[in-house]
This record gives structure tokens, sequence and C-alpha cells, in this order.
């Protein structure tokens, strides 16, 4: 069999290798029992009788493991804490950011639903649940808060020992907002709502940590996007030297940020392989998915925006909310990532952005794909096409006239990234890619009707700062029989890296793709690391690899250059061989220039030391993506139902490594967008209780929900890397809830309704529908 | 796996796993997609959420396709089953694998052997199996990676039916 | 997610189950398909000492298709009703209504009785069964009852059969299958729980008519629209004021996270439209 990526040689045939996958020889299951209430005090934990249940080896609760297993701070990937480029920018006056330390088990207060309060480990994951049903945990229940708005009241109950429930506030500016606004012609507010979210990759969270059997060190795999820093936090949460501590990625089922902190499971499970001297599994249930995994979004804004008589935006005020839940392990990064896309692909010279973040008793909150994207694109594309109804202008009209074009790049947006770089746009031409967008779309400001039901168009464009550093990294080597083993810091959850990144050391050495073998996401294979998050492997880890690679064709140029006594420019690598341009029979296979560097008898010569190489990427700064989404709807009005007649993608992701791998990020981007757009709201009660923490009630959309994707690329190459590229991981779903939402409006026009929150749900929707037949 | 249940909940049984009969005895309450996964090590066959809603475990009970999740092995005695390791096993099943390859039909691969499962079952039972019969069996599966197209595609392709 | 410790009987004659449900001293419960039953002990929702399994009963596997009866074993498989072509020809809407059940990789192993059995109240089959007039033929240790499907569904996931009874075929007869049929569903995707459907059928004219809704209370409803005086109406908009109107005072549907009360209410405005737009055109 043929098959077109590398990773589907086993993925295609039951043979890769996902967590679950992982045993360790006499491995001891762990389950947590996590609690049921949202805010309360430990009253009392008893775990007798589960301790005496046969075939359970060891209980522990939040008191007996405290000394032992430090608390988790915020991620090594946050602002903040750590020396942090962004506040040193923008300077202690622009707001302040607070972190709560996260137990791995509760030791006297509980503040979600799904907190971890005791461990279990036991011979297999039945008994273990056996044994979790016989804990016994009263808790004395505090208020729950799961309204961030409550949160901010007054007299509302504390989370932490803190004046408020406030975790960050921060604001940043550019221009003179009140200026703008008080001479403009045309000023529309509106509060705008992005639901909360669940990551759900099919494969849930896990780890296997399984003790060396030699050496003392462990192994700990774990389904994760970032390695290296769950070695380091296990290292610093456990007293424990970085060295005896592997952290392996193996095959991961899906991510989309879900994955990319290090959670309190994964310091606790190499714990108890360390402290019963074998090896130890936990696999994260469903439902333990949607409690205890991370969620998102959640986000509310209260946004005004200023437009001159011509329907020329003059400014935009926004003042968002983030329910970020319990603990805010990336602080930073979704409310900033807010800000700094707000202004997106448009001229908006006066910008006052004031970010507030709260903590009440949900899970955790941390980026999902998009991180902060989405939230800014729902709120500023839906004010505009509510701007431009309440005044009378032509959406698509007023998009194009303040597009920023082509020959305005390098474009300046007057605030700072979360690097800490000043923002600026350097590629792309997003009036074009919009004008590209409405053409194919063939939008109409008055569609007619799909079998009665109204029809409408909803534009959204974005930019998107993609390859964020600090870093990545690839070492390469070259083994003698002319394998070259390439190994980055960056970890693939379906990316296809070992495809692609092959490639791109294969392209520079003239070797076949097959000959490279690419080792991704092990702490082993390279010291340091960051990891596969916020759209940025092919830039960074990519650029990495390319700039190796070159190293080793710069070597292996200088050595044969003297050998044969040609000019660098002369040597040429192909076909599995390095030649001399123009002089076939002047020529050498890879197995023969390895051998020229390896050591051997007699050669104490300082070339000896093998064919390797290694690079670590650092980009200045981010690199923009951008691109333009129009949706075509028809609501059913008696219904509520939304079909999406027509979806189009216009993207600019620079030169394409791999057009399929590109074109599968967007339309998996764009069925995420769409979840978000029509299906998926993670919902609590009053007391913080999940209302539907499963795939009944929390629906990811099916495939019979997805439009086919009319896909067109938009190619500008990026100054700021080697490859000219931008990351694309995240972009297809950043525009999609914002324009599906603004064409279910659209398309609504005549109904009395305007959409202020996602999803659009047919209860939402009739909901609407019901109250525009009364006014 | 060493179930510490009461020995009188354990029964026999005997099945057919991709033509290779085997015969355990098992707790009662061990699940199909455990019998496969830990007493076979057929690692292949994923579970995604215990509840017959993803699809991620299913595989084929007596050439139809079945949520392994929902079914206590021992329900299935003398049952023949087949999982996503035997696919490769045919000329026709590498077909279908080459085709979900060339269309990109998976990304992470984790939902990927429960849908070629299906797929692989409405080729045999279906020679031109209509646009929305293709849907409905797709639509039994939750990816949250390719979005659908890719693997839209792939069945079609697959099943012979025109272009989506 | 794994079912709790379980005592598993293969049954394979009706005294079996009948030992078997003695033995367990009432904690027992029937596995047909599974595909309800493992999901619950998958979540410990249910925790039955014994399971009961009753594939191995030949009786129960048995479908026999005519035009003056359809008999439909319990443990015949959704999928079985579903593609067989005699039922496809002769009682559509039944294997119409059956496709609508979760997906296909389900209804390969769920069965009609077991569905039935089930007594969701957002499942289609009960629905159908209330508007065929259909005969749920229930067994325990002390003889046969026939039982009408309309007395059959008291509740959500609650039948009229005994603790130790259990159902063993549906019947359906000849008037039922000469009927015409209209059926339509209302759920957030394909696979999903209807929120709100509604089935009827029409033997001459729309005086025959029978309506049952579901998803709108804890058990199939009927709907007599001949003694709601709306049929005058049809097919106008008064039509749905009037329905409208009389559902709002009949139906006091749940309120959950996938719909309103007033907007199953409407739904079953719109479904009632549909299935009669279907049988009159």
């Amino acid at each position: 069999m043929r098959f077109v990526r590398r990773e589907d040689d086993r993925l295609l045939t039951g043979q890769g290798r996902f967590l679950d996958d992982i045993e360790g020889p006499n491995q001891v299951h762990v389950r947590f029992v996590r609690s049921q209430v949202a805010h309360g005090r430990l009253d009392l934990v008893d775990v007798e009788q589960a301790r005496a249940l046969r075939g359970v080896f060891a209980v522990w609760t939040g008191p007996d493991i405290i000394d032992q297993v430090r608390p988790l701070g915020p991620s090594k990937a946050d602002g903040g804490v750590f020396e942090d480029p962004l506040f040193a920018v923008l300077g202690p006056e622009a707001g302040f950011i607070r972190h709560a330390l996260r137990p791995i088990l509760a030791v006297d207060t509980v503040r979600y639903v799904g907190e971890p309060i005791v461990a279990i480990a036991a011979c297999d994951p039945y008994v273990a649940e056996d044994a979790a049903a016989l804990v016994d945990v009263i808790i004395d229940e505090l208020p729950a808060l799961s309204d961030p708005f409550a949160a901010l009241a007054d007299d509302a109950v504390r989370l932490y020992d803190w004046p408020d429930n406030v975790c960050l506030d921060l604001k940043v500016s550019t221009g003179d907002v009140n200026t703008a606004f008080a001479m403009a012609a045309h000023r529309t507010r509106r509060t705008l709502h992005s639901a909360r979210l669940s990551c759900s990759p099919l494969e849930g969270r896990g780890v296997v940590a399984i003790p060396d059997a030699v050496g003392g060190g462990i192994t700990v795999y774990s389904s994760t996007q970032i390695p290296h820093m769950v070695r380091d936090a296990i290292a610093d949460g456990l007293g424990w030297p970085q060295h005896s501590v592997r952290v392996v990625a193996p095959d991961v089922g899906g991510g989309f940020g879900a994955k990319a902190i290090p959670y309190p499971e994964e310091l606790f499970v190499p714990w108890v392989a360390r402290t019963l001297g074998r090896p130890a599994k936990w696999v994260e249930d469903r439902y333990e998915h949607f409690v205890s995994a991370i969620g998102s979004r959640d986000q509310i804004h209260d946004i005004e925006i200023a437009l001159d008589r011509d329907g020329t935006i003059l400014g935009v005020r926004d003042h968002f909310v983030s329910d970020v839940g319990a603990f805010s392990p990336l602080g930073v990064v979704q409310p900033y990532n807010t800000a700094a896309h707000l202004a997106g692909c448009y001229r908006v010279p006066n910008l006052s952005i004031h970010m507030t973040s709260v903590v009440t008793n949900k899970p955790p909150l941390s980026p999902y794909r998009g991180a902060g994207r989405p939230e800014a694109v729902f709120a500023m594309e839906r004010i505009i096409d509510i701007a431009c109804r309440e005044h009378g202008f032509d959406p698509s009209d007023v998009r194009r006239s303040n597009a920023i074009t082509r020959d305005e790049i390098p474009y300046s947006v007057g605030i700072p990234y979360r690097d800490g770089r000043p923002i600026v746009y350097d590629s792309g031409d997003f009036a074009g890619c919009l004008g590209t967008a409405l053409d194919l779309a063939a939008v109409e400001s008055d569609p007619q009707p799909n079998r009665g039901r109204p029809v409408g168009f909803g534009i959204a464009c974005y930019v998107e700062g993609t390859g964020i550093g600090p870093f990545e990294s690839a070492e390469i080597d070259m083994l003698e029989d002319g394998t070259v083993i390439v190994a980055t810091g960056a970890c693939s959850q379906g990316q296809s890296h070992e495809t692609v990144f092959a490639r791109l050391a294969a392209d520079v050495l003239g070797i076949s793709a097959d000959r490279v073998i690419l080792v991704g996401g092990d702490t082993a294979a390279t010291s340091f690391g960051w990891g596969t998050l916020a759209s940025r492997s092919a830039v960074n880890a990519g650029s990495a690899i390319r700039r190796a690679s070159e190293n080793i064709a710069r070597q292996v140029t200088d050595e044969l250059c003297s050998l044969w006594e040609v000019a660098p420019e002369d040597i040429v690598f192909a076909d599995n061989r390095v030649s001399v341009a123009g002089t076939p029979s002047i020529s050498m296979s890879w197995v023969d220039v390895i051998a020229r560097f390896s050591p051997k008898f007699g050669t104490p010569d300082a070339t000896r030391n093998g064919l390797s190489a290694s690079a670590h990427f650092v980009p200045e700064t981010v690199t923009f993506a951008n691109g333009a989404h129009v949706a075509k709807v028809a609501v059913d009005t008696e219904t509520g139902q939304v079909e999406i007649l027509d979806y189009v993608v216009v993207h600019d992701c620079g030169p394409l490594l791999d057009e399929e791998v590109v074109n599968g990020q967007i339309e998996g981007g764009v069925a995420q967008g769409l979840g978000a757009a029509l299906f998926e709201d993670l919902a609590y009660d009053d007391n913080a209780q999940p209302l539907n923490p499963n795939f009944i009630d929390y629906i990811l959309p099916p495939a019979s929900e997805m439009p086919d994707v009319r896909i067109h690329h938009v190619e500008t190459r990026s100054p700021l890397n080697p490859l000219g590229i931008k990351g694309v991981g995240e972009a297809g779903t950043i525009p999609v809830a914002a324009a599906v939402l603004n064409a279910i409006d659209h398309a609504l026009r005549d109904q009395g309704v305007e959409v202020h929150r996602t999803p659009a749900s047919p209860k939402m929707i009739t909901a609407l529908l019901a109250k525009g037949r009364q006014s | 796996m060493n179930f510490s249940a009461e020995t009188d909940m354990h029964l026999d049984v005997e099945v057919t796993v991709n033509g290779v009969r085997v015969r355990r005895s098992i707790d009662a309450r061990m699940l199909l997609i455990d019998f496969l996964r830990v007493e076979l090590g057929l690692t292949g066959t994923h579970n995604g959420c215990s509840y017959g809603v993803c699809g991620a475990c299913s595989v084929l009970v007596d050439g139809v396709p079945a949520r392994s999740c929902l079914a206590l092995a021992v329900q299935l005695d003398g049952a023949t089953i087949e999982t996503i390791e035997s696919v490769s096993q045919t000329q026709r099943g590498s077909e279908i694998l080459e085709t979900f390859s060339r269309c990109r039909g998976l990304q992470c691969g984790f939902c990927t052997p429960g849908i070629v499962m299906s797929l692989v079952e409405l080729d045999r039972r279906s020679p031109s199996p209509s646009p929305d019969e293709i849907e409905d069996t797709i639509d039994g599966h939750l990816c949250r990676c390719t979005g659908y197209v890719a693997i839209k595609r792939a069945a079609h392709e697959i099943l012979g039916d025109v272009e989506p | 997610m794994k079912p709790a410790p379980l005592h598993f009987v293969r049954a394979s004659s009706y005294d079996d189950v009948w030992r078997a449900f003695a033995e367990s001293g009432g904690d027992a419960k029937v596995i047909a398909g599974g595909q309800s039953l493992v999901a619950l002990l998958n979540l410990r929702l249910a925790t039955p000492g014994t399971v009961v399994d009753v594939s191995g009963i030949d009786d129960l596997r048995h479908m026999s298709v005519s035009p003056s009866e359809i008999r439909i074993g319990a443990m015949v498989a959704q999928w079985t009703v579903e593609h067989d072509p005699e039922i496809q020809q002769i009682l559509p809407v039944l294997s119409r209504a059956v496709s609508h059940i979760g997906h296909p990789q389900i209804r390969s192993r769920g069965t009609v009785g077991g569905n039935v059995a089930h007594a969701d109240p957002s499942s289609e089959l009960p629905a159908l069964m209330v508007v065929m007039e259909a005969t749920m033929e229930v067994l325990g240790p002390s003889g046969l009852r026939r039982v009408p499907a309309a007395d059959f569904f008291l509740g959500p996931y609650t039948t009229a059969l005994d603790d130790d009874e259990i159902l063993v075929h549906i019947v359906i007869g000849r008037e039922a299958i000469e009927r015409r049929y209209g059926f339509h569903e209302i759920a957030r995707c394909r696979g999903a729980f209807a929120m709100t459907g509604a089935v009827g059928s029409m033997k001459r004219g729309p005086e025959s008519l029978r309506l049952a809704l579901f998803g709108v209370a804890s058990a199939p409803v009927q709907i007599d629209l001949g003694s709601l005086d709306v049929m005058s109406a049809w097919p106008t908009e008064e039509f749905d004021r009037l329905l409208s109107g009389h559902f709002a005072e009949m139906l006091a549907p749940n309120d959950d996270f996938q719909a309103t009360a007033d907007q199953r209410r409407s739904y079953a405005v719109v479904c009632t439209k549909k299935v009669l737009h279907e049988l009159l055109g």
C-alpha cells in the first residue's frame, strides 16, 4: 500500500500509538474523584472503604500529597509572572494580572465541578471506578458564581484571598478615542457574547508514567501539545532534576488548545509511578474532558464603533469581560489576543480596549483554536454589520472602503502585540482578499428566499498573528546509512508534521523524503522545545528545520569544495547525491558523504564530528495571516434552524508548503467555527453546575451540517522567516461565527431580529423571532 | 487487566476476531472495546466517549457496524468481529485505505478506524449507495479535525459515487 | 465510564429469564441490543446486579411480514426492519421512523423491542406504535398479555411491563398496514434526539386521521384533530392559530437545554402541519 502521508502507514492500519495504547508492565490505573459541587469547603473525605477494596493499591487526598506535589502555577507560556515583554512595554499603569495556585488535589476548598479531590490507584480502570464510588465526600457549600458580572458585584463571594474576583485588568489604546467619538456622525454600541466552548478533541487527555528500567529516571507519555513545558512543570512541581524526566507526546488525537497547558494530572501520575514503583496510567474520560480540561471563549463585549458620514471607521471602544473560571493558567493570552486582533484588517485610527478577566466557579479557561481572535472578530464584525444596518450603509461597501490595502503594508496598528513588539502587519492584501471573497460568493444585498426560507449573506475578515515565539528547535543528525533524523520541539496532533517537515529537510538536502525520520515531541531528542499551538509550528519549527538543513548543506559544501576544488555554488544537492553542477561524473552518495564526517581510527581532526546541526528559530515577532469568509445561509423561521447554503474562504498564509494540508486545516477550522456558530455552548446553571457535559447536548457538528467549503488561496510572502510563510492552524476557525451570525442576521433583516450571542441555536433564534414579532 | 470482581461473575466467551478464533474467561462487565484493546491487544479501535455518540470505537460484528463501547463482550459469544487491523489484509480493504489517504480523509487519525470500518461495511453491502446513505453513515462518526470535507470526498470515491 | 460489577445470564428460553429474575431478587435488567442499556451501565446510571441476555431466545428474533399482519420479535434489529424490502413496500413509515433512531451503527444492534420498551419520550417508535394501534405482546411467568400501544407507554422510561415481564412481540394489524402515514420530526442535527415530532395516519378522508406527538410530554400524546374542531380551517393561518391555542392548553412539555416549552409547542404545530401536508397534500 502507498499512502500520501507518512503518518498514514500506521494510523490507517490500526498501528498508531495513542496514549491509551501505551502499557507499562504491571501498571496501575489512576482514577480521580472529582467535585460535584462548584464551590465549597471540604468537610469530610472518607476513603477507607475505597482503600479496602480488593485491587486498590493506594488512595490519596489533597493533604496526603500537598508536601510532595507542589500546586501548579501559571504556565511557562504565560506573561505577567515570568519576565514578560508585554508588561514591560505597557508599563504598570496599564493594569495587573493575578494568578492563583492550582492544587493537584483540592486541600480545603473546591472551586469548580470537576476539581479533583481524591486519587485512586487500582489494578484496572473498572476497579478504580468501583473504588471511586466508595469514596464519601461531604462539602459545605458556598455560594457559587457562574456569571462574571455577578462575580464582579461588591458583595459577591470571593474565590481567593483577593480584594475582588478580578484576575486581570488591562488597558491598551492608540489615538484619541474620545475625540473620535465626539466628532463621529454615527455611533453604535452593543453587548456581544461569545459562548463558552469545549475543545473536545476526539482523544481526551491522558498520561502514562513508566519508571526507567535503568538509570533512575522516568518516561512520561502525555497526550499533550507541549511536551517540553510538561517536562519542566513535572521537574518543578516534584522537585526532580530535568534530566531525570523524559516527556514524550505519542500519536495525539487532536488538541486544539485543550492540551496546551500543563495539568495537575500530568504531575500527579509520574508521582504515583515513582511512589508505587510501577508504571501508572490515567486516561481522561469524556465527562472528565468537559469538566476538567480547559474551556474557552466565554467573553462578553461592550463594544462601540464610531463612523464618519461616509462610513469610514473613526474609532472603536471596547470593554470586554472574560469569564475564566476558577483558574486561568494562560491568563494574559486569550484577552490580549482579543485586544491585539480587534481592529483586524481595518484602519482603526483610534482604539481603546479595556480587558477584565473574572474568576468564577467554572472549570479553568485557556485558549482554544483561535485563542481570543474569534471573540475579537465576532465583536468587531458584528458591530460593523449592526452599525451598517442602523445607519443605512452597505456592509460590503463599508468593509471594502475601510480594509487595509496592499500598498499600505507594512501597516502599523499602534498597539503592541503579546510579545511586546509593535503590531505591524508584515504582509498581505486585505482589501484584495475581501474583494475576491465578495466576488466569489456573489454577495447580494437582498437575496431571494430559498424554499420559503429567508436568505442572508454574512462577511467576516480577520488577521492572525501567527508563528509567535519565543523559538522552536530543530536538531538534525545524519546516520551512516544515510538516514536523516530531524528532531523538533514541535509535535503533531494531526498537522502532518512527519510529511511536511520531512520534506522541508529533504528538499534542502536533495534527499527523498522517505529517508528523513521526523521526531517531534520528545524531550530526549531536543533539549529545548516550545510545542504545537498558536499557529506557530510551520513558521517556527519549519524555519528551524530549514536552517538546520542549510547548516548541514553548508558543512557538506565546505568539505566537498576543498576535495573537488570547486566553488560552493557548483555543489548540487539532488537525487539522493551530492554532485558538481554540469559534471555529473563528480558525485558522491550520501553514505560516502557522511563517511567523510565520521570519526575513524587515526582521524583526530576536528571535522570528524559526525554530520549534525542544530538550529533554533527565534522570530522577530509574529507574522500576519489574513483572510475573508463569506457565509450564505437560509433560516427556517418556523424552527429556527439554519442551513449553510454556501461558504467561501479566501485565505493568505503565504506560500503553501502543502496545499492539501492547508486545506485540511482550513476545513477543519471552519467546522469548529460552525460548531461555535450554531451548536456549541458549554452551559452552567446558577449554581455553576454544568448543564450539558456530554456529546448528547454539547453537539459537535456532524458531517451533514458541514457545507462544502470553497477555498481560494492568496499567497503573499512574509519577510519575517526564511520560508516566507504564515501560520494556518487556527485561521479556519477565527471568522466563522461572525460570518455565520452576520448571515443569519441578514437573512432575518425583515423580522425585527438582531443577533448578539453565539451559538445561533434554534432555541435562540425562535426566541428572537418571537420577540421580533411582538415588537 | 486483572479484574478483581468475584469469579462467579466470569464467563467464557468465544469469538472469531479478524479470522482468528479466541476463547477467554472474562469478567461479565468487560466491554467489547476493552476485550479487543486489552485482552487481544488490538489497540486500533479507539474510545472517544463511552456512550455511542462519537463512533471512534466502531467495529464490525457479524458483518454489521457496531459500537464496541456499547456491547459487553460476553454478549458476543460465537460472533465474528472485524477491526481496523484486518482491513489491509484484503485487496479491496487496501484500496479503501489508499483512497482514504489520498483524499486526506484523516488528520490526527483517532476517529479514523471507526469511519473506515463503517465504509468497509457500506462498500460490501451496497454496490452503489446513494449520497444520503453515505452521509447517514458518516454522520455516525464525529471527527474534530477534518471538517468532514475530505472524508466525504474519500467516501464518495471509495463507494463509486460521483463527487459530492 | 465502565460498568459496575454484574452477573450476566444467557437465557435460551423464557424459563431461563423468569429464573434469573427470581434469583436476582428484582435487581435484573434485560439486555436486548444494549444500545441504551450499556450506555447507562457505562455511566453507572444503571447498576443492575444481573443482566439477562435474551438474544438466545429464537422466538424473539423472528419477524413475519404480510399484508395482513407484521409481527416483530423484540430482538429484531432496527436495521433489519429499516432495510426489509417488504416493510419498505407495505409499511414504509416504519422503516422511515426507524431510520431516525441514532445512526446506522446504532440501529445495527439496537432492537425495535428494546427501543419501545425503553420508552424514551423523545423516541419516534412509541408514537408510531400508538398511531398504528399496535399490540404489545408481553410475557411473564403467569402468561401472555396483549397490551394496546395506547396503554403501554406510561411515562418517561416507564411502560405497562410488570417487573417480571418482558416485551416479546410487536404486532401491527391489517388496518394499520392499509393506512397512509405522515411523519416529521425536528432535531438539532441528524442522529440527535428529536426535540419534537409527529406521526399521523389516514385511511380515507380527514375524519379518519390519527395523530400522535412525541417529545412534548412524558409519553406519546394522541391528538384527536376532529374533536379539536380545527380541520375546517385547514390549510389556512387560522388553522395554525387554532391549533396553537389548543396546544397551549393541552401540552406542558419540558423546558430543557435544547428547547423551551413554548418552542416545543410551536414545533408541535409545525410537525402536525407537515404531517397533514403529507397526508392531505
